[in-house]
């Protein structure tokens, strides 16, 4: 077990200035200077925020990055690379080409590393083995617990590790923390927790997703820690997030929390965002795999007092009924965190794209979870997840009764013949109802899930969503995604 | 001290207002003014009627104004002038008094408290003349020398003229504490803070651009107001010189020979349209037209996204509610029930009259604040290729002598926070044409991470206020499509890093993309 091993007081600056840039020269230069990090001729690999193709707070603020780019240049570093896995399923050239960060980087005389070999399969046509040859001359096997993480090999060469994280509420773990964003230098599909050894009963009441995941991200941080690492609480997404939602709002600190220990940096913010650390699953998890977390008074604090900046941040919704979706009735059954990560994302996105389509489609039911309560409309039902799916198969909204009365002659004939009243029969019929749209996995994948509606609904019926996913065909479809499934694939 | 002719005008408002209690039939009244500090002549019943209305709307609302000027020295300001005008209605100057410069001595310190200003004034016009004002206006010496030179010749400029001195004048006004009004008017507020926003733009130039957008136009509005109707006259018309020519003109009913209230409206705008052979007449109403005029002022600057789309869906609505909140002649073509039924026939459901006012600014705010993100500067180009037909260039590339104006935008939290003008020298520095990443690069160097650079020709520009602004009511298809093509050409519209949105717009046919977002734009319902 590689656990955190730093003898001397971990030191953790919280710098205050009127922009990102004076936050973090000043929170540097307390620490003793960015040469205290970083030797001459040395490569420095950055981690950062790099989501998705959309503005700032989604990916980290790049005047942050470019003034540590230079900073870093100034104390003579060698090569200078930045990276990260984005959101599943998007190559990172995608993202490059769209906010056009190779050639911003170039200019800073830095480098975007393509840690998911998209630059590569970008050129040409290339076929399996070529794919599978390069994917692992780029990533290396690290065995950690008794698993297997594929670690780029330019993060683990590089000389310095440096974490810049762009603090955003999060739905799992109230905010994004260094120790979280430092989980994406793994590949997407391996940052994913697979069920398997657990039946769904324990599986959902354990959270077993939670806890893998957990797990998964103490093990990565404990093959390369940084040895430097920037929260960026400068500005604050909150209410909505770790993406620009409806909802979203950004709160400006003018904060930046900057150290040479991670836990140390992440427990300090913690503390500035005033969080009960002991809530925090990640940190008592921590602390069961032997990663020692330092004491708070142990910490040395320079710079401003945590007492003095302490700021409150609205944070994600906690229940999915919360999210207040127009004209849906949110059921919740007992549900893992993926599922609820996953829901909790798709109806942020059709509360924030969809206004319209769901103004006009009246009555919808979203289930999710193991036994959600009974549908109580008969509009249009979407079960949300595999435990939804099956735990929902003898309810009642699964069939219709369709009561008809039908007498022996018509009404008109009756008249005609001046009969006594026929007696009427009642036929019940039972139906299924088509009204239902699954939304199968465990949990289920947003952009799918997302085509489904759009299929399930009709284009007419939902014109904001069908304009949504032709906006999004750029970075969702397209050759370089397939091409990336099939280098996760391999 | 004052501007002869402006003195010379403005006792005549004063006189016409303190007698037009005495007239049988003001309105018949062919007496013309000036609108105080223009060339524009105006029925002075309806001026009357104009500060009647206006003044308490928007400046002040209760009765009785005092005005001081004042010569600002080192240690304390003279006051140079001392005027009362009492007031019978708020906003109606009648007489002016002028009080002797000594009844109030003011420290250089009261200006910054204009509230104590202002209190000891009121006990002094109290003590002295026995009535209660309700608001002062300070003008400092240096804004009665500005008005002195804004009013030379002023009867004799053309109104282009006007327009750019007014708008000089505006700015002076503000961005040096000229004049100041106690009890503050929202419109102050707004205006201040809009002129603090736009840095070193002077409104001026933006004026300049606007004017130039425009395309040439001959419109007349017919205000329907509980008090007075008045007819608008606008034209905008380019000389044979290339230079451009605008008239405004006001009139009454009367001076048309209408009968407003004998006639339906429609009949009212056709005679108005064919007296002053316009081509097209509007119908407003005077309250929504305040309303709205007085939304805007309310908003606080900078705006915030809320704010935005607030006045953005006030705007979409006001223009769907053709025929309950407005009417023009001729009639717009767009709804014409057969014209709609073939547009229907081909999939295109197109009644403005069902314009979602509500979902389209949501759904353009969401979109900029996902892509551009919210926080963002985005570096915006106005370009004009016409200067430079034949010059070719990189498609990547600016050519300097096509560059206009460039302004750099800076958001945060999704609201307009710095509008900053670029010198154009400072892209180019020698070069003549400049690839775009290298212009992204220099300015993020110099300013911060620009998230996106967007390049936008006046001649894109003047197609759209042409075309789809001015023309709204005409049935022109196709240079509608041409229009909407030019969004697709990069001669004329150019975001980079180009942004999926507008992949969309220049990947999809015109034609299908109308398909794609009427839904969006046109409410489902027809009921």
């Amino acid at each position: 077990m590689l656990v955190h091993s730093k003898s001397k007081k971990p030191e953790v600056t919280v710098s205050k200035g009127d922009t990102p840039k004076e936050s973090l020269i000043k929170g540097v230069e307390r620490l003793g200077g960015l040469s205290k990090f970083i030797n001459e001729g040395e490569q420095v690999f950055i981690k950062f925020n790099l989501n998705l193709p959309g503005g700032f707070p989604t990916n980290t603020n790049f005047d942050v990055l470019e003034t540590l780019i230079v900073s870093c240049k100034e104390v003579g570093a060698k090569k200078i690379y930045l990276g990260s896995f984005p959101f599943k399923g998007i190559p990172i050239k995608v993202i490059s080409d769209l906010l056009n960060l190779k050639e911003y980087f170039n200019t800073l005389g830095a480098q975007l590393a393509f840690l998911d070999n998209s630059d590569d399969f970008a050129k040409k046509e290339i076929n399996q083995d070529q794919l599978k040859k390069i994917k692992y001359d780029s990533l290396i096997r690290v065995e950690i617990n008794d698993k297997e993480f594929l670690i780029p090999k330019i993060v683990l060469n590089s000389d310095k590790f440096i974490v810049v994280n762009q603090i955003n509420v999060n739905p799992l773990f109230k905010f994004n923390l260094s120790l979280l964003n430092s989980y994406s230098i793994i590949p997407t599909k391996y940052q994913e927790i697979r069920k398997n050894k657990h039946g769904i009963k324990e599986y959902v009441s354990f959270d077993q997703y939670k806890k893998d995941l957990i797990s998964n991200i103490l093990d990565v941080f404990t093959i390369k820690q940084p040895n430097l690492v920037i929260n960026d609480l400068f500005y604050i997404l909150e209410r909505a997030g770790p993406y620009i939602y409806k909802n979203s709002n950004l709160k400006k600190t003018g904060l930046m929390i900057i150290g040479d220990d991670a836990i140390a940096v992440d427990l300090i913010t913690s503390q500035v965002l005033n969080l009960d650390i002991n809530d925090s699953e990640l940190i008592v998890q921590a602390r069961n795999k032997n990663i020692i977390i330092p004491q708070f008074s142990n910490i040395k604090v320079l710079g401003e007092k945590v007492e003095d900046v302490r700021t409150d941040v609205e944070l994600c919704v906690s229940n999915l009924e919360d999210v207040q979706v127009r004209n849906f009735s949110i059921k919740s059954g007992n549900y893992c965190s993926g599922c609820f990560k996953q829901a909790y994302h798709i109806l942020n996105l059709m509360k924030t794209y969809m206004g319209k389509d769901l103004k006009y489609n009246i009555h919808n039911s979203f289930l999710v979870g193991e036994n959600p309560s009974e549908s109580e409309n008969i509009g249009n039902i979407i079960l949300f997840g595999d435990c939804a799916i099956k735990s929902t198969k003898n309810y009642n909204f699964r069939k219709i009764i369709i009561e008809s009365k039908k007498t022996t002659k018509g009404e008109g004939k009756k008249k005609l013949f001046k009969e006594k009243k026929s007696k009427k029969k009642t036929k019940i019929k039972e139906k299924s109802n088509k009204n239902i749209l699954e939304l199968p996995g465990c949990p289920p994948e947003i952009f799918n899930c997302l085509e489904l509606i759009l299929k399930y609904y009709g284009k007419k019926n939902v014109p904001n969503l069908n304009l949504f996913t032709n906006v999004n065909s750029f970075w969702v479809e397209g050759n370089l995604n397939n091409k990336l499934k099939i280098w996760e694939g391999l | 001290m004052i501007n002869k002719e402006f003195k010379k005008n403005w006792l005549k408002i004063l006189n016409f207002n303190a007698t037009r209690d005495i007239l049988e039939e003001p309105e018949l009244v062919k007496e013309d003014v000036r609108i105080p500090l223009s060339p524009i002549t105006i029925n002075a019943n309806i001026l009357y009627h104009f500060f009647e209305l206006l003044y308490p709307k928007f400046i002040n609302d209760q009765q009785n104004i005092l005005d001081i000027i004042i010569s600002e020295t080192i240690k304390k300001n003279k006051v140079v002038g001392l005027y009362l005008y009492k007031t019978k209605k708020a906003g109606i100057h009648e007489r002016v008094e002028s009080l002797p410069n000594e009844l109030i001595r003011i420290k250089s310190l009261e200006i910054d408290k204009l509230d104590d200003l202002f209190n000891k004034a009121q006990t002094q016009i109290i003590k002295e003349k026995g009535v209660r004002i309700s608001s002062i206006r300070l003008f400092k010496k240096e804004a009665i020398d500005l008005l002195n030179k804004h009013c030379e010749n002023i009867d004799i400029i053309s109104q282009y003229q006007f327009f750019t001195r007014i708008t000089t004048l505006i700015q002076k006004f503000f961005e040096q504490d000229l004049f100041l009004i106690y009890p503050e008017p929202t419109i102050f507020k707004f205006l201040r803070e809009s002129i603090k926003l736009l840095n070193n733009i002077q409104i001026q130039s933006l004026f300049k651009f606007i004017e130039e957008v425009l395309p040439e136009f001959n419109t007349s509005l017919l205000i329907d107001g509980s008090n007075i109707k008045v007819v608008v006259f606008l034209q905008k018309k380019i000389l044979k010189s290339g230079k451009s020519e605008l008239s405004l003109k006001f009139f009454t009913p009367d001076d048309l020979g209408i009968m407003v209230g004998n006639l339906d409206i429609k009949d009212n705008l056709s005679i108005i349209q064919k007296k002053l052979k316009t081509e097209n007449t509007y119908y407003l109403n005077q309250n929504d037209m305040i309303s709205f005029i007085s939304d805007i002022f309310e908003l606080a600057i900078p705006l915030k996204k809320d704010n935005i789309q607030f006045l953005l869906q006030k705007a979409l609505y006001g223009y769907r509610s053709y025929e309950t909140h407005w009417e023009m002649v001729p009639r717009p073509i767009i709804y014409n029930s057969f014209i709609r039924f073939i547009l229907r026939l081909f999939g295109f459901n197109l009644n403005l009259k069902k314009l979602s006012h509500w979902a389209i600014p949501d759904v353009i705010i969401n979109y900029i604040e996902f892509y551009f993100g919210l926080n963002s500067k985005v570096l915006l180009i106005i370009s004009d290729h016409k200067k430079n037909r034949k010059v070719k260039v990189p498609q990547e590339s600016l050519l300097k002598n096509i560059c206009e104006y460039v302004i750099l935008l800076e958001f945060e939290n999704s609201t307009l926070k710095k509008v900053k003008r670029i010198n154009k020298e400072e892209l180019f520095s020698g070069t003549y044409y400049i690839p775009l990443d290298s212009i992204k690069e220099i300015v993020s160097k110099k300013f911060g991470f620009v998230s996106a650079i967007v390049i936008l020709d006046k001649f894109l520009l003047q197609n759209i206020a042409k075309n789809f602004v001015f023309g709204h009511s005409k049935s022109l298809f196709f240079p509608r499509l041409k229009t909407l093509k030019m969004l697709k050409n990069k001669k004329y519209l150019t975001i980079y890093p180009e942004f999926p949105p507008y992949e969309l717009i220049k990947r999809k046919g015109t034609i299908s993309f109308l398909k794609l977002i009427l839904p969006i734009l046109i409410d489902k319902h027809e009921f």
